[in-house]
């Protein structure tokens, strides 16, 4: 149980910002990405005895946060439109909150791609994953991740240049 | 533009590139003004992702996943009972259970999401890399209260993050060594919408529940000046840290 322990600390020293922080780039939502980065660990704890150590370990553990916030996204019913995330009506010059709203205004972005768009640019941009990481961790040819990825980044693009031409 | 092209400009954003692309890649840059304009178009999108702070796990959340993994035998009854729920009904129960003492620390977030947990008391930020975007935070773990206070600086000022989920009402205080803080107002990051209060020597908060918001400050010569954030429970101070902002711009742990 000790050594149980040790190894399974291990592991959360290691992973548990990177997948609670693929949580948030998928959700958005802090509780439900502290749900997701829990339900992950439990479940690798879980199956670790069944885990194929001839695959990289990340895969499988980002396999599962995906999965798992793919899961809620697919449950979630109580979220106001997204445009009401971010807002910034609050009091005096707009330009003065650069940093907090710039963050908010490129999560506004990502959270209009679809799960699928989100979850290339996530593993991409947020843990640095190869092409053939992320068509491992997703199931899907890397031919349809860089088509995803390109598709994702051209979205992006135009509702980032949206957002400033609009002035925000 | 041929796919082709297009191709090659997102992999060589992603280090996907071997040599011979590469070079292939640099000689259509150079011939061809509408390959350029999409180059640079893929920069910005990969810059402006890159700028995006990484969010600290909730404290607790590491114990929490543990005590439901691996329950210790002493303390087997509590932690078993708190786990039938969702994490996020039990986590302020398991805070306090863990938080015999106030803890209060300031960690620096870098956008390295891989990077090893650091030894706070070590901590010297600077701007670095993430000019405009590097954060310094409280992340407070203190029974009713958890989350993080984080402060940003950036072109126009300084923004004072607050991601605090409080079972009861808590007061924030912002002061600055000595001069009073000119804030410009606060701007709701996710929840409803909060107020704040001038006080003589900076601005006061009332915060209830799970919110999140950001504080902004006016442009301000902070050059070696300091920040001073504090937490109160009622008339108890339950959390502070102290941040100096060096004439060079850079962020320090007070």
């Amino acid at each position: 149980m000790t050594g149980d322990r040790v190894a399974f600390e291990t592991l959360l020293t290691r992973y548990q910002r990177t997948i609670f922080n693929i949580a948030m780039r998928m959700l958005r939502h802090r509780d439900d990405a502290r749900d997701v980065t829990q339900t992950t660990f439990l479940r690798v704890f879980e199956k670790l005895d069944q885990f194929d150590f001839n695959y990289k370990f990340y895969s499988w553990i980002y396999r599962i946060a995906i999965n798992e916030s793919i899961n809620t996204l697919n449950g979630r019913q109580r979220f106001a439109p997204l445009d009401d995330e971010g807002v910034d009506e609050g009091p005096g010059p707009r330009e003065a909150c650069d940093v907090a709203q710039r963050d908010a205004r490129i999560q506004d972005a990502i959270m209009r791609l679809s799960p699928d768009h989100r979850a290339v640019i996530t593993l991409r941009h947020f843990t640095e994953c190869s092409y053939q990481d992320i068509a491992a961790i997703l199931g899907i040819p890397e031919k349809t991740v860089k088509s995803r990825l390109f598709t994702a980044r051209q979205a992006l693009g135009e509702r980032l240049a949206a957002d400033r031409e609009g002035g925000v | 533009m041929d796919q082709r092209t297009l191709e090659l400009i997102h992999a060589s954003l992603d280090g996907e590139l071997n040599t011979a692309d590469s070079l292939d890649l640099q000689r259509l840059l150079a011939e061809s003004a509408e390959a350029r304009r999409e180059h640079e178009r893929a920069q910005a999108i990969d810059k402006a992702l890159a700028s995006l702070a990484v969010h600290e796990p909730p404290p607790g959340l590491r114990d929490a996943i543990l005590a439901r993994a691996l329950p210790r035998p002493a303390t087997a009854p509590a932690r078993q009972a708190s786990s039938a729920a969702p994490l996020r009904r039990t986590g302020l129960g398991i805070a306090a259970a863990i938080a015999a003492s106030a803890a209060l620390v300031v960690v620096l977030l870098t956008n390295d999401a891989q990077l090893p947990e650091l030894d706070p008391s070590a901590l010297a930020g600077t701007i670095g890399r993430h000019a405009g975007a590097v954060p310094h935070a409280i992340s407070m773990d203190e029974g009713a209260v958890s989350g993080a206070v984080r402060l940003h600086r950036g072109e126009h000022g300084l923004v004072i993050e607050v991601d605090l989920d409080s079972s009861k009402p808590i007061t924030l205080v912002a002061r600055a060594g000595g001069d009073p803080l000119e804030f410009e107002g606060i701007v709701p990051l996710a929840g409803s919408p909060v107020g704040a209060t001038r006080i003589e020597d900076g601005i006061r908060v009332v915060h209830d529940g799970n919110q999140h918001y950001a504080i902004v400050l006016r442009q301000h010569d902070f050059g070696g000046s300091t920040i001073n954030l504090a937490v109160f429970d009622g008339d108890r101070l339950i959390g502070e840290t102290g941040l100096k902002v060096s004439a060079d711009g850079a962020l320090r742990k007070k």
